[in-house]
């Protein structure tokens, strides 16, 4: 088992309690202290299990009575956990070892679970998540909690976790130092983004009916195995369930004894949520308590609750099928058989089960005012019918239910706005001249010019439609792109393999380049509008996203100071590579695109230089 | 966008149109332009409502003499959304109107739905009333011209309703100001304005430019002649979503008795008998008069009948028999409740039979004029005897009338038709029953019966629908003869719906419907993985229907018991339709915040049952529907039985043919419910063997069966799965795909397909005269120049 942490002399430590135990089959020693708890091997001066207790989430205890005397500690970092025997010769000695070392524990974990439950970040209770508010941090400035900094590590741990090559370049660039972690998560908000919506994801309640089923055991006992789980969901499922317990337990009967009766009472048949396999009325025994809380069989045409004088429901009308059979007077031959609903009355309480079931989980997932969630047409309708006549009735209601979208034009846009390599040669005269002739142009003068210029280019296009590539062309075409890629393929295998080791160089240096290079153009490009802020939150990236115009200079800066040394770690390969037996001019030929890029680079970064001083 | 079509300008409010909607619009406008009537089959979710309401909204502005459109839907949900329809449309209109009198005359367009007082009622006490029977009586009871005389009179002597008094003070005519209102629209109204939204569409209808309203306001003669009775002859009448017509008309022309109706309407005679000696002592002149007038005749007697009045009316009686005297024996009053009496009790005698009969409308005359001597025309008077009778007593409460209203007209009808119905008394509910549940079914067999007053009233009908294929049914059932008769395929860029038939389970077991084996376990054990597959592939919502009630709900708890719907329940919800309706909204809305909250679920329902009419399945809310089966009706019925023989008898269409067709189209009216629009995708399987077989598709509609493909038409679920998954990759990608020009035209294309066909035209008119020559030029030209384009750009590239 590995040591989790390396800490100086426990020696030093007082100990809140000691016991000699067996770990991993090995006998030893145990020690608690305030914050640690401590395993050393018998002769070993290293213990062999050294960690902090603030991360213990749960212990478990062996039974009483057992042998031997188990102790199980787990972390919320570390589920397997530690498993240490107390191995004192006497059995009541141990015990009482155990006993000490769980009073000394008990507070220690519970207090553990209550930070964990009260607040997100660990260890710090009272900072407000970033989720509470809708506060952007400020650009620019150090911004956030401590807390909202781990959260931010956290994300991007499990981001590196999930992308190994990302990861590698992390490893390259950032632990060397040649970045720092801000600049490197720039431009990757999305990740964050992404990796912080799956972590928001909350696991709904499975579905599945409650309907326990009866095991048989030997001797043709029946058993119902009730956990707490079961328990819950049957209370929740059945509120009447709960009620019966609540009323009769302790008072009347004890808990086991009520969950017995319970299963064989009218009660759990009527709950069930099969019809044919039902027991047989004969075999329910007839029970004085459960019977009490047995309701009627909901199996009329119309639910129990409207048949009791409730009123309709309001409903969006769009869905609304009671209005069309009020519509007009039902008139006609009765339906066939086959077509009367309703006509097997077992199965409608199945039915309305299944309805209410799925209801009750849709609320438990939106919410009980899930209804008032602004994006669901058919709810805005009836919450203004429910909350009295308020306003007047929106026709566009139905409007999304009306419109066709595709036939819609959607393409007209706003345009891009030209960003024009030298401007400044153009600023000094051509708007002015335009400026100067704008309020000249009348109205039908700009018609007849946007004419003109629609008659000009009207043209343009239907020889496109008309053409019609001939066979000997696509042939010629075709063939000569296959035997140029066959040559291209033939060169490529004759060459001798380049060593892995010199490869991977190759293949850092490029990566290495290839980040500074998005960096460089990340700063130096106007910044993406910024990305929808998912839930109503800010995103951790939107942050570095709206870097001020000098921080984003400054780093162009730096990037170019990068990007320029690129040529000479090229160079360096390149030297290296006759040592190592390849051909360097295939080397340089490898980074001849590379090389392009970063020359672009440079010459647009010292163009803007230029027009900046 | 604006465009011409023959001259027409036509407003589209929208961008761009779909080729469909061009080619219905234009359709529709050579049917219009005949004065004929049209059957139309424009696919699912292409926008119908609108280009019928954009082309003929455009006709009525154009025209100096604007004809009125009488638009009928099928519910209540649809009539709203076809009223919002309207108004987006008018309110594009008005922004497109080009001078202030174009922009007058849009605005001063009205447009009013009409539905039953139970959906329109702001009475505080009356709408709280669960049956629109018993909302119908009571508010007769506030509103007829009687009480509102003696109320306005002597104020507090008798209960009105306010909103209906408040009604009288405005201007008749104006009693809402223009545009298109929603049913919602008008009720908010009512509540601002302190009138009643039922009375106000009512009254405004001579007045309206369209009116909505469902079928059976046109089709049910009883409804017709209140509601009506007033359009001019060149309206124009369009039934959308019309595949189910010749249902609703059989519907509105058949009755039933039973025991417990007939003992009602004895107590209901009785009443009438007391209430007849007690007018005899304090107003016995009323009587006099009545018998007066009915001397004269039956129209004069009702002529008088404002809307609130009315209570029963009939339209099956013929105008020059409406202007006869009522036959002298049912003219008194109390002879008439003898009558009737005698009547009821001989029905009650019938029903004491305990073996099935069924006879002819004839027969059954014959026999009861041997029995009770009663003849047949009086018969024929009844429910207009019986109006004039009520209306003479100031009856009030006139719901726990209904019963002797009921077998007041179904002994006009027996009397007044002698072919295309048929009498059937079943004394059992079922084979296996054995106690007596006598139903007398007085049953009509031919649907156009009820629609041909329609036909021979209005010069324009047009029938539409996204499935009424095949469209030669229409035109048999329904005995007329259409100048335009269309359906349109839907053109696609990529295929956005995938039809799938799968015949058989992944263990090679055959699935069907077919009676003997639906409730075979492999069979069943099978339809449940489609499920439970279609449940974890799919995401947000899937639909899923059965052929019948019973099925649905016994394999329901089939699948229960076997575990199958706990599979479902871990990749979605599970809701089923019930036989309560507002139970089944209810269920709905939270099956649509289900699959709007990423959840998903599954909505289990009944193919011709409430939901499958009328709700929409599209976009997230329909991503896949399954029909489990083939919707056949059930063959066993009596009624369905002298239905098919009828049909085979007097029109010739073979029984099983029509039990194909209409099982076909109720299955692709459940699947077409999952398309809006052509970015819209969604999986469409069809799970039953039958459905492999070439004849059966044949029978869907032209749009939906071009993309069934040889290798989709017999799949096992594995392999349907497979290519599920296959398309749903597919689908989800370049959503944003440029359909301009093959599926979605702008008004360019427009322009072009028009000059394409006056083109084509004058192609014609030329080759007529003289023979084509064949030319070829130009084409040689540019394929040299295209090498010599392509070899410089080969050596640049080099």
């Amino acid at each position: 088992m590995a040591t989790k942490q390396q800490a100086s002399g426990p020696a030093q430590k007082k100990w809140l309690t000691r016991a000699p135990a067996v770990y991993n089959k090995l006998p030893g020693t145990l020690f608690l202290g305030p914050e640690r708890l401590v395993w050393k091997q018998e002769g070993v001066p290293q213990p062999a299990v050294n960690v902090k207790l603030d991360k213990a989430s749960a212990m478990f205890n062996s039974k009483e009575g057992a042998l031997p005397v188990r102790l199980k500690l787990t972390f919320t970092d570390n589920e397997k956990g530690f498993q240490f025997a107390f191995s004192s010769p006497e059995p009541s000695t141990a015990l009482e070892h155990r006993t000490s070392f769980v009073n000394h524990l008990t507070p220690l974990i519970n207090r553990n679970k209550a930070a964990l439950l009260g607040s997100p970040g660990p260890g710090t209770p009272g900072t407000p998540g970033s989720g509470d508010g809708p506060g952007t941090p400020v650009p620019g400035v150090p911004a956030g909690s401590t807390a909202q900094i781990g959260e931010e590590n956290q994300l991007r741990r499990s981001v590196l976790l999930k992308h190994p090559p990302l990861a590698a370049l992390h490893r390259q660039l950032v632990l060397s130092g040649q970045l720092t972690e801000t600049d490197f998560w720039q431009g990757r908000s999305s990740l964050l983004l992404a990796e912080r919506a799956s972590q928001e994801q909350k696991r709904g309640r499975a579905s599945t009916l409650v309907d326990p089923k009866p095991q048989t055991a030997e001797g043709g006992d029946i058993k119902i195995v009730v956990t707490p789980q079961l328990v819950h969901e049957i209370f929740e499922e059945f509120p009447v369930v709960g009620r019966a317990y609540a009323e009769n337990v302790p008072g009347e009967m004890s808990e086991s004894a009520f969950w017995q009766r319970y299963f064989q009472s009218a009660l759990f048949h009527q709950n069930r949520a099969s019809t044919r396999s039902s027991a047989p009325q004969t075999q329910i025994k007839p029970d004085p308590i459960f019977d009490r809380y047995l309701v009627p069989e909901d199996d009329q045409p119309s639910p129990i609750s409207r048949s009791a004088g409730g009123a309709l429901e309001e409903v969006d009308r769009l869905l609304d099928l009671a209005a069309t059979e009020e519509d007009h007077e039902q008139g006609g031959n009765q339906k066939d058989v086959t077509m009367r609903p309703g006509r097997e009355r077992g199965i409608l309480p199945l039915i309305r089960r299944f309805n209410n079931h799925s209801e009750r989980l849709v609320k438990a997932s939106l919410g009980e005012d899930g209804r008032d969630a602004a994006e669901e047409g058919g709810d805005r309708k009836r919450r203004r019918l429910e909350g009295g006549e308020v306003g007047r009735f929106n026709p566009n209601d139905y409007y999304d239910e009306i419109v066709i979208s595709d036939l819609i034009d959607q393409h007209a846009s706003s345009g891009v706005q030209l960003d024009m390599l030298n401007a400044s040669l153009f600023s000094t005269s051509a708007p002015s001249a335009t400026r100067a002739s704008l309020p000249q142009r009348t109205p039908a003068e700009s018609t007849a010019l946007l004419h003109t210029f629609q008659q000009e280019t009207k043209d343009y296009l239907p020889s496109l439609h008309s053409l019609k590539p001939n066979r000997r062309a696509g042939e010629h075409a075709l063939q000569s792109m296959t035997s140029t890629v066959r040559a291209a393929h033939v060169a490529h295998r004759s060459l001798p393999p380049i060593p892995p080791e010199f490869l991977r160089g190759m293949t850092t240096c490029q990566t290495a380049a290839n980040e500074f290079l998005r960096q460089f153009w990340g700063a130096v490009l106007p910044p993406p509008s910024l990305y929808p802020a998912y839930g109503g939150q800010d995103v951790g990236g939107g942050r570095v996203l709206g870097m001020s115009g000098r921080e984003r200079a400054q780093k162009a800066g730096k990037m170019a100071g990068f990007l320029a040394g690129t040529g000479e770690k090229v160079d360096a390969l390149v030297r290296q590579a006759e040592g190592e037996g390849v051909d360097p001019e295939r080397v340089r030929a490898a980074f001849a695109p590379l090389m392009f890029a970063v020359d672009k680079a440079l010459k647009v970064y010292s163009q803007r230089r230029k027009k900046a001083t | 966008m604006k465009f011409n079509i023959d001259g027409l300008p036509i407003i589209f409010p929208y961008d761009r149109i779909y080729p469909e909607q061009y080619s219905y619009m234009c359709d529709l406008k050579k049917t219009l332009d005949a004065q004929g009537h049209g059957v139309l089959e424009m696919p699912s979710g292409t926008g119908k409502t609108v280009s019928l309401l954009s082309l003929i909204v455009s006709y009525q502005q154009h025209s100096p003499h604007p004809r009125k459109l009488i638009y009928c839907s099928r519910t209540v949900p649809e009539i709203e959304k076809a009223l919002s329809e309207l108004q987006r449309l008018m309110k594009y209109r008005v922004s497109q109107a080009e001078t202030p009198e174009e922009r007058m005359k849009e605005e001063s367009f009205i447009g009013l739905g009409l539905t039953s007082r139970k959906n329109l009622c702001l009475h505080p006490d009356v709408s709280k009333e669960k049956k629109g029977k018993v909302v119908d009586a009571r508010c007769r009871d506030l509103t007829n011209s009687a009480a509102c005389e003696k109320g306005r009179a002597n104020p507090g002597s008798v209960p009105l309703c306010d909103w209906h008094e408040r009604l009288g003070e405005k201007e008749p005519g104006n009693l809402i100001p223009p545009g298109i209102y929603t049913l919602a629209e008008v009720l908010q109204y009512g509540r601002d304005e302190g009138v009643c939204p039922y009375f106000t569409i009512r009254r405004m209808m001579p007045f309206v430019d369209v009116i909505i309203y469902s079928f059976h306001y046109l089709l049910d003669p009883k409804v017709a002649e209140q509601v009506s009775k007033e359009f001019s002859k060149d309206a124009i009448v369009v039934f959308d979503e019309a595949h189910n017509i010749d249902n609703v008309c059989i519907e509105s022309l058949s009755i039933d008795l039973t025991r417990p109706m007939l003992d009602s309407a004895t107590r209901s005679v009785v009443r009438l008998t007391e209430k007849i000696e007690e007018i005899k002592e304090t107003d016995a002149s009323k009587l006099q008069d009545e018998y007066a007038k009915l001397v004269e005749g039956l129209q004069e007697a009702n002529n008088e009948t404002s809307d609130e009045d009315a209570f029963v009316a009939n339209a099956v009686l013929p105008d020059d028999l409406l202007k006869e005297a009522i036959p002298g024996n049912i003219r008194k009053a109390e002879h008439f409740i003898a009558f009737l009496k005698r009547f009821v009790e001989y029905l009650k005698t019938r029903m004491r039979v305990l073996h099935v009969v069924a006879e002819t409308p004839l027969s059954f005359l014959q026999h009861l004029k041997d029995i009770t001597y009663i003849e047949r025309r009086p018969l024929r008077f009844c429910a207009e005897r019986l109006q004039s009778l009520v209306r003479t007593l100031e009856l009030n409460q006139l719901d726990e009338y209904f019963a002797l209203q009921k077998v007041a007209s179904f002994a006009t009808l027996v009397a007044t038709y002698e072919k295309g119905f048929l009498l059937i008394l079943e004394p059992f509910e079922t084979e296996t029953a054995t106690v007596p549940n006598p139903i007398f079914h007085f049953t009509c067999l031919d649907p156009s019966l009820a629609i041909k007053p329609i036909f021979e009233r209005f010069s324009s009908v047009v029938i539409t629908s996204g499935t009424i294929s095949p469209l030669d049914m229409y035109p048999k059932m329904l005995q007329f003869t259409p100048v335009i008769q269309e359906s349109y395929p839907m053109t696609l860029t990529r295929n956005c719906f995938l039809p799938l038939v799968i015949t058989r389970g992944s263990d090679q077991v055959a699935v069907s419907s077919r009676f003997e084996v639906r409730n075979d376990p492999a069979v069943v054990r099978n339809f449940g993985s489609i499920l439970i597959e279609y449940s974890k592939i799919v995401p947000d919502g899937i639909v899923a229907f059965f052929p019948s009630y019973l099925y649905m709900e016994s394999i329901v708890a089939a699948w229960n018991d076997m575990g199958i719907l706990n599979e479902v329940w871990k990749n979605k919800l599970i809701f089923v339709e019930t036989p309560d309706a507002n139970e089944t909204s209810i269920a709905l809305e939270n099956y649509r915040r289900a699959c709007n909250n990423g959840r998903g679920a599954v909505m289990l329902s009944v193919a011709r049952g409430k939901v499958s009419e009328g709700i929409d399945f599209d976009h997230n809310y329909g991503r896949a529907v399954i029909m489990f089966g083939v919707p056949y009706q059930y063959t066993q019925s009596r009624i369905l039985r002298a239905r098919l023989e009828y049909l085979r008898d007097a029109y010739r269409i073979r029984e099983s043919e029509f039990l194909a067709f209409d099982a076909m189209r109720n299955a692709a009216q459940c699947v077409g419910r999952v398309l809006r629009g052509k970015t819209d995708w969604g999986l469409m399987v069809f799970a039953d063997k039958r459905y492999a077989r070439a004849d059966k598709r044949a029978k869907l509609p032209r749009w939906m069966n071009q993309y069934i493909s040889e290798t989709a038409s017999n799949l096992s679920t594995d392999m349907a799965i497979v290519l599920s998954k296959l398309f749903m990759r597919q689908i989800s990608q370049n959503p944003n795909e440029n359909q301009t020009g093959i599926s979605l035209w702008t008004l360019e294309h427009i322009e072009q397909r028009q000059a394409a066909e006056r083109e084509m035209t004058a192609q014609m008119q030329v080759d007529e005269k003289r023979e084509m020559r064949p030319d070829r030029e130009g084409s040689a030209t540019s394929e040299d120049e295209f090498i010599e384009s392509w070899r410089s750009s080969e050596t640049m590239n080099c």
